[in-house]
C-alpha cells in the first residue's frame, strides 16, 4: 500500500466533507451549540415560569359546608405567599374553567371533626395538565403539613403524650458519595450511551456519502481506473469516516462537558450545595474513555461503510443503514440504563461494553484490566469489520453495480412490475413495520395480550407488507414463494423444527448465565398464557401466538425481505441479515440471540426449498411446543422424550442436545437432498 | 499499441445467476487509430471498456499495454491510460483546479508537473474563466471539458471513452469528437463506444461490433460495407446485428 496515495483520497474527501455545509452543520455546529442553547432555553423557560407564578397570585377556592370552616381554612393558607383567596357557589366550574388554579374541600363540621380528635378528610382538587395547578397544590400541600403537625402536637399535649413517643424511630439517609463520584454518576447515565448515539450519527453520513454518493455521481468508476489500488481507496475512505466520527464524537464531549460544568456551578450558586462538576481524576478518566472510543469509531466506521457501499444512491444506503443503527443504538441504551453493570460477561459484547465501562470510567470504579478488554475486543470487532470492508470492496458487482432500484413514490403506476422487491424497499417495510408495532402493537397489547398479539400479527405485520408489495407491483407469489414442499422437504422441515427447539432450550440455558432474564418479563411470558387450561382458551393462545407469527412473520421475513436482500446479497449474506433482522425484531436483548438462531434455521430451509410454506411449518412447530411445553399439556412420555425431568432449571441434557444437532444435521441433509435431486432433474435431457 | 486477448468476463448476480457479459474478445488498436466499439445495449461494450481500463478484472483472456499485460503490471498499464466515460459526473464540492490535482497526485505525478500540465490543459481546453469554480456550478460543457482535462492529465498513451457523448448536446459533443480527433493526431491510440453511427463513421478508423457478448465482426469501414453491401455504417450495422438477432413473428 502507497501512504501518499492514501493520504492523498485521505485529504481529498476531509476536503470535500469540510465543504459539505449540510454534514459540517450536523457534526460540528450542531453539538457545539445544541448544549448550551439547550441549557440556556431550559433555564429560561424554568425562569419564566417563575417569574409567572411570582407576578401573579394563587388562586384558591375554600369549599366547606359552613362559614366558620371557612374563616379556619382561610387561617391555614394565609401564610402562603401570594395567595388570593376566592369566593364561589361552584368551585368546580371555576377551576374547570381556569379561573382557579387549586379547591380545598372540606367535609361539613370541620372544626367539631377534628376538635373531637378524628380524622378530618381534605380533597385537594386540581388540574394535572395546568403547571399553576400542580405548582400550587404542592405549595398548599406545605401549608397543610404545617397545620397537620400543629394539630398533632395540640392532640399529644391533650393527652399528655410525649412527642417522642409516637416516634419510635427517626430514620435519615446519609450520603457518603464524594460530590465528585455523584457527578460522575449523573453524567456516565447520560453521556456513555449518548456518545454512541453521536459517533454512529457522525460516521452515518460521510459513510454514506463516500461510498454510495460516490457511486451516484459515478466517480467511483473513474477512481478505480486510475493506479490508486482498491485497498488504497478504501483505507482513505475509512480513515475519513473515522476521523468525521472521532471529530463529532470529541465535539460532543467536549460541549457536553463544559454545558454540564456551567449547569452544575449555576446550580451550587444557587442552593449552595457546592456540587460540582469536579471528576475524581480527569486525566485518567479521559485517558481510559480515549482508549475506549477510539476502538468503537474504527468499528462503526467500517461497519457503516461496508454496508453503504452495498447501496447505489445516498437515499438507499439511508435505508441499509436505519436497521445497522438501530442494531447499534439499541444495545447502547439498554447499557445506558441505570442498574446494567459492567462484568466479565459483558466484557466482549461490542458497544454494550464500552458504555457500561464508559460508566464506571466516570464513577472511578473502572479499571485498566476492564479498560483493555474492551479495548482489545472492540479492536478485534474493528478488524474484522474493516476486513469485510475491503472484501466488499474488492467485489466488482458490489461497486459497479447498476440495476435499478425502485422509485420512492406514492403512484402505483411510477412502479415497474419486478419479482421482489428491491433491498432498499424490504428494509423500508421492516421499518415500518417495526414503528407499527411499536406504537400500535403495544398499545393493542396492552388493551388484551391475547387479542393484541393476533392484531399485531395479522393487521400491523401481514395487512401492511402485503399490501405495499401489491401496491409497489411485486410478484407476490415469486416474493413469497408460494409453493408447496416436497415429502423430503416436509420431513427435513419436521425433524429441523423438533432439533431447533431442544437446541434453543439449551443454548437459552447457557444463555441465561451471561444475560439472565428478567422476572417480569418471565411474568409477562406467563400472563399470555392465562387461561390454557380450558381447551379453547389454549387453542385460543396457539392460534394467536403460534399460528398467527408463523404466518404473518413468515411473509415478512422469509418473503419480502428474503426475497429484497437477494436482490442485492449473496445467499448466505441475505441467510445471515434476516436471521438478525429477526431477532431485532423481537425487541428484547434477552430475546436477541436465541430468536436470532431459530431466524438462522428457518432462513435457510425456506432458501433452500424456496417454499415459504417450510417455514411456516418449522415456526408453527417451535412456536406450538413452546407453548404446550410452558403449559405442561404435551403428553407425558412425549415430554419426558424430548426433555428430561427438571429442564426448566438444568435445560435438557447432553445426550439430548447431541441428539438435537444430529437431528438438525439430517433435517439439513434432507434439504440439501430434495434440493440437488430437483436440480439434476432441471437439467437431465428430455426422454 | 493496446492488445485485447480473448478477453471474457463471467459475472456472478445475486439474482439472475452467472451471466457471460463478454465472450474472447480479441483486436488491437494502433497507435494514431480510433477504433469504434458498436453494439445495441447490453452487448458488453461498457464491460469490455471497463475490462481495458483495468477497473474490472477478466475471467480469462488478457490485456495488453505496449506489450505489458495488465495483470503484471496493473499500475504501468493504469498510467498509460486515460478513462472517459459519459455519465460521470465530477466532484460538485471541488473546483476543477483541484479535481485535476487530485487526479494528478493519483496517478503519481510530482506537484510541479502536475500544475506545468494544469495550466497547459486548461489553455489547451479554454478553462481559464471557470477552472477555480466549483464544479457544481459548472455548466454540461464546462464539465465535460474538466472531464476532459482530467483524462488528458497525465498524457496517457491510450485513450478508452465510454459513451464520451451520450447525452450531451451538440457543442458539447462537438468539443469532444475534435479532442478525440487531435489525440489521434498526436498518435495516441483510441478507442470508443458510441451509439451515434454519425459519429463512429466520421471518426473510427476500424470498427468491432458486439453482440450479446460476442465481438462478431472486426474491420474498416470498407471491408464492412463491402461484406454488406451497405453505403454507410449504419446500414452495415443493422445488417450484421438484425442478422444476430433472433426472427420475431
Amino acid at each position: 500500500m502507497r501512504y501518499s496515495i492514501v493520504a492523498t483520497i485521505l485529504h481529498k474527501e476531509l476536503l470535500d466533507t469540510r465543504r459539505d455545509k449540510r454534514t459540517l452543520f450536523m457534526m460540528v455546529v450542531l453539538p457545539v451549540l445544541l448544549y448550551p442553547a439547550t441549557l440556556l432555553i431550559g433555564t429560561q423557560a424554568l425562569l419564566v415560569r417563575q417569574q409567572s407564578i411570582e407576578s401573579s397570585p394563587l388562586r384558591v377556592c375554600l369549599a366547606a359546608a359552613e362559614s366558620d370552616d371557612t374563616e379556619v381554612m382561610k387561617s391555614w393558607v394565609a401564610d402562603i405567599k401570594n395567595v388570593q383567596v376566592i369566593d364561589s357557589p361552584h368551585p368546580g366550574t371555576e377551576l374547570a374553567e381556569g379561573r382557579v388554579d387549586v379547591v380545598i374541600l372540606a367535609r361539613s363540621g370541620l372544626l367539631g371533626t377534628l376538635n373531637a380528635g378524628y380524622t378530618l378528610p381534605i380533597d385537594l382538587l386540581y388540574d394535572k395538565t395546568e403547571f399553576r395547578s400542580v405548582e400550587g397544590v404542592g405549595r398548599i400541600e406545605d401549608a397543610l403539613a404545617e397545620v397537620y403537625h400543629r394539630e398533632q402536637v395540640r392532640r399529644l399535649e391533650s393527652a399528655t403524650i410525649n412527642m417522642e413517643y409516637i416516634n419510635p424511630l427517626e430514620v435519615k439517609r446519609v450520603d457518603v458519595a464524594p460530590k465528585e463520584k455523584t457527578s460522575g454518576t449523573v453524567l456516565g447515565l447520560i453521556m456513555p450511551a449518548l456518545l454512541v448515539v453521536v459517533m454512529a450519527l457522525g460516521a452515518f453520513y460521510p459513510a454514506v456519502d463516500l461510498t454510495a454518493g460516490e457511486k451516484e455521481r459515478g466517480t467511483f468508476e473513474t477512481l478505480l481506473s486510475t493506479p490508486a489500488s482498491k485497498m488504497e481507496i478504501v483505507t482513505g475512505k475509512f480513515l475519513t469516516v473515522f476521523i468525521m466520527a472521532m471529530l463529532t464524537a470529541v465535539l460532543n464531549l467536549v460541549s457536553m462537558g463544559a454545558t454540564f460544568y456551567v449547569f452544575f456551578a449555576q446550580i451550587s450558586s444557587i442552593n449552595g450545595t457546592g456540587f460540582t462538576l469536579m471528576l475524581q481524576n480527569p486525566a485518567r478518566v479521559a485517558a481510559m474513555v480515549l482508549l475506549i472510543v477510539v476502538p468503537l469509531a474504527l468499528l462503526l466506521s467500517a461497519l457503516m461503510m461496508s454496508v453503504a457501499v452495498f447501496a447505489k444512491s445516498f437515499r438507499e444506503a439511508q435505508n441499509y443503514l436505519t436497521p445497522v443503527l438501530m442494531l447499534v443504538l439499541f444495545p447502547a441504551m439498554l447499557a445506558g440504563a441505570p442498574g446494567a453493570q459492567f462484568t466479565a460477561s459483558v466484557q466482549f459484547i461490542p458497544v454494550v461494553n464500552t458504555v457500561l465501562i464508559f460508566k464506571d470510567a466516570m464513577t472511578g470504579k473502572a479499571t485498566w484490566e476492564g479498560v483493555f478488554a474492551v479495548f482489545v475486543s472492540t479492536a478485534a470487532y474493528a478488524l474484522l469489520a474493516l476486513i469485510f470492508a475491503a472484501r466488499v470492496f474488492q467485489r466488482e458487482d458490489v461497486i459497479l453495480s447498476e440495476e435499478p432500484g425502485m422509485p420512492l413514490s406514492f403512484r402505483r403506476r411510477d412502479y415497474a412490475p419486478r419479482t421482489a422487491p428491491s433491498a432498499g424497499f424490504a428494509l423500508t417495510l421492516f421499518a415500518l413495520v417495526m414503528l407499527l408495532i411499536f406504537y400500535a402493537g403495544s398499545w393493542a397489547q396492552q388493551q388484551s395480550p391475547l387479542w393484541g398479539v393476533a392484531f399485531t400479527e395479522w393487521g400491523l405485520i401481514l395487512l401492511p407488507v402485503v399490501a405495499a408489495l401489491w401496491y409497489a407491483r411485486v410478484n407476490l407469489r415469486e416474493t413469497l414463494r408460494l409453493r408447496l414442499f416436497s415429502r423430503l422437504q416436509g420431513v427435513g422441515s419436521v425433524v429441523m423444527a423438533l432439533s431447533m427447539l431442544v437446541l434453543i432450550m439449551g443454548f437459552s440455558n447457557v444463555h441465561d448465565q451471561f444475560l439472565p432474564v428478567p422476572d417480569s418479563i418471565k411474568e409477562a411470558f406467563g400472563g399470555f398464557l392465562k387461561g390454557t387450561d380450558s381447551w379453547s382458551g389454549l387453542a385460543a393462545v396457539l392460534l394467536a401466538m403460534a399460528l398467527s407469527p408463523a404466518i404473518c412473520e413468515e411473509v415478512l421475513f422469509r418473503g419480502a425481505l428474503l426475497s429484497g436482500l437477494r436482490e442485492r446479497m449473496r445467499p448466505l449474506a441475505a441467510v445471515l441479515a434476516v436471521a438478525v433482522l429477526f431477532g431485532v425484531f423481537h425487541l428484547s436483548i434477552y430475546r436477541f440471540a436465541p430468536t436470532a438462531l431459530l431466524g438462522l434455521a428457518i432462513t435457510y430451509a425456506v432458501w433452500r426449498t424456496n417454499s415459504l410454506w417450510t417455514g411456516v411449518l418449522i415456526h408453527f412447530i417451535n412456536n406450538s411446543l413452546a407453548i404446550l411445553l410452558g403449559v405442561g399439556k404435551l403428553p407425558k412420555g412425549f415430554m419426558e422424550s424430548l426433555v428430561p425431568a427438571g429442564w426448566e432449571t438444568k435445560g435438557p441434557s447432553t445426550g439430548v442436545i447431541a441428539g438435537a444437532f444430529v437431528g438438525l444435521l439430517l433435517g439439513v441433509a434432507l434439504m440439501e437432498a430434495a434440493h440437488w435431486s430437483a436440480k439434476s432433474k432441471e437439467v437431465s435431457p428430455a426422454p | 499499441m493496446l492488445r485485447a486477448e480473448e478477453l471474457r468476463k463471467v459475472f456472478r448476480t445475486p439474482r439472475a445467476g452467472v451471466v457471460e457479459a463478454v465472450r474472447g474478445a480479441t483486436f488491437g488498436v494502433a497507435a494514431g487509430e480510433v477504433f469504434g466499439l458498436l453494439g445495441p445495449n447490453g452487448a458488453g461494450k461498457t464491460t469490455l471498456l471497463r475490462m481495458l481500463a483495468t477497473i474490472i478484472v477478466p475471467t480469462s483472456g488478457r490485456c495488453l499495454v505496449n506489450g505489458v499485460a495488465a495483470d503484471e503490471a496493473p499500475d504501468q498499464i493504469r498510467a498509460s491510460i486515460g478513462f472517459l466515460s459519459g455519465n460521470t459526473r465530477l466532484y460538485g464540492r471541488l473546483t476543477g483546479r483541484e479535481v485535476l490535482h487530485y487526479f494528478g497526485r493519483l496517478y503519481g505525478m510530482r506537484e510541479a508537473d502536475i500544475r506545468r500540465r494544469v495550466e497547459e490543459t486548461a489553455a489547451l481546453l479554454d478553462m481559464g474563466g471557470f477552472i477555480n469554480r466549483r464544479c457544481d456550478t459548472l455548466s454540461t460543457g464546462q464539465t465535460q471539458k474538466v472531464s476532459i482535462a482530467r483524462v488528458i492529465l497525465h498524457d496517457p498513451a491510450v485513450l478508452i471513452l465510454d459513451e464520451p457523448t451520450l447525452g450531451l448536446d451538440i457543442m458539447t459533443s462537438a468539443t469532444i469528437l475534435s479532442f478525440i480527433s487531435e489525440a489521434r493526431a498526436r498518435g495516441r491510440a483510441i478507442i470508443f463506444s458510441t451509439h451515434y453511427m454519425s459519429e463512429a463513421e466520421q471518426l473510427c478508423d476500424r470498427v468491432g461490433l458486439l453482440h450479446r457478448g460476442d465481438l462478431f465482426a472486426v474491420g474498416d469501414k470498407a471491408s464492412l460495407f463491402a461484406q454488406t453491401g451497405a453505403s454507410d455504417l449504419r446500414g452495415a450495422f443493422l445488417k450484421l446485428v438484425g442478422e444476430r438477432e433472433p426472427s420475431r413473428p
